[in-house]
């Protein structure tokens, strides 16, 4: 069940972080149906893709996963960008989070990111939000 | 007749030229992994042939009605079937074509070159995680094979149904 854990490993980071900073934020994960929120709300649709899922250590195969997250954020269209920075500040306490020496590894997975870029701005005409794209790569290791 | 051997005053010429060499492999390697079904959202296929690499930021203006063959993937025959007409309906016969070739660069003059794409839409297709996916999970993969030292050889197995070059091949 790794694989279960590292995707729970940042996802509850994530959802803990925004929880705490704005509790009227909705999250979506991976193949979880939804129907799109009103354009009043905010929501956040968390993807963890994962491209690497051993490394081969002087013979025997040692699970290793790594991959990219990426985390569209959406807020109310036509208020200002302050929204957007304060949920996407969340998301990203969230997933730095991991790297703390002071992180309680619940799900046995040694998680790590890096490389976290964004929040990439993207207003779109025919959205009803505002978006903001935070993606990083992660690790995690058994 | 022996093979002349080149001095140790050719290194600098020698190792620029490997080095303008691999930094073009990298611009094709990336703009043909992201014009693939893996990496770019498709549903024309219009996006994934968007991709361009370029000296200058490039603005996503074109649009796909106005490009064969994707400006025809959403148009039908009417009822008496003499006219096009626009329709709602799944494309069917979404292709990949890259519309872009893909320039020499020399890393000295150019030395930043934007890969970017052209469809007016391209900010739709970023919600998808795929182009983020590429861009910071194989990237490096991508930069340190081609950067790195050279092998005689390499093996490659197919390791899919993909019709892509780029995809779904496993190095030995």
């Amino acid at each position: 069940m790794t694989l279960v854990n590292a995707r729970a490993a940042f996802e509850k980071a994530v959802t803990d972080a925004v929880a705490a900073a704005d509790n009227t934020v909705l999250m979506v994960y991976d193949n979880v149906q939804y129907t799109t929120p009103g354009k009043d709300k905010k929501y956040i649709l968390m993807t963890v893709n994962f491209n690497r899922s051993t490394i081969q250590n002087q013979g025997a195969a040692q699970d290793y996963y790594s991959g990219v997250i990426q985390c569209n954020v959406y807020v109310p269209k036509s208020a200002g960008t302050s929204v957007l920075s304060a949920v996407s500040e969340a998301v990203i306490d969230g997933l730095t989070s991991v790297n703390a020496s002071d992180y309680t590894d619940t799900f046995s997975v040694a998680p790590r990111v890096s490389d976290i870029s964004g929040p990439t701005p993207l207003e779109l005409e025919d959205r009803s939000h505002f978006i903001g794209i935070v993606s990083c790569q992660f690790t995690a290791v058994v | 007749m022996a093979k002349k051997k080149k001095g140790i005053g050719q290194i600098v010429t020698d190792v620029e030229r490997q080095i303008n060499r691999d930094y073009n492999a990298l611009i094709k390697r990336t703009v043909e992994g992201l014009s693939t079904e893996e990496h770019s959202p498709v549903d024309t296929g219009f996006f994934a042939s968007s991709w361009k690499a370029s000296t200058q930021k490039i603005r996503a203006q074109d649009k796909r009605q106005d490009f064969a063959p994707w400006s025809n993937i959403y148009k039908t025959r009417d009822s008496n079937r003499n006219q096009r007409v626009h329709t709602s309906k799944k494309p069917v016969g979404s292709q990949i074509k890259p519309r872009f070739g893909i320039p020499e660069f020399n890393y000295k003059r150019q030395p930043t070159v934007y890969i970017s794409n052209m469809a007016e839409y391209a900010g739709f297709a970023l919600e998808s995680p795929k182009v983020a996916n590429f861009v910071q999970g194989e990237m490096r993969s991508l930069v340190q094979q081609t950067f790195g030292d050279k092998r005689p050889g390499r093996i490659f197995v197919r390791t899919g149904s993909n019709s892509s070059v780029f995809g779904l091949y496993t190095k030995l």
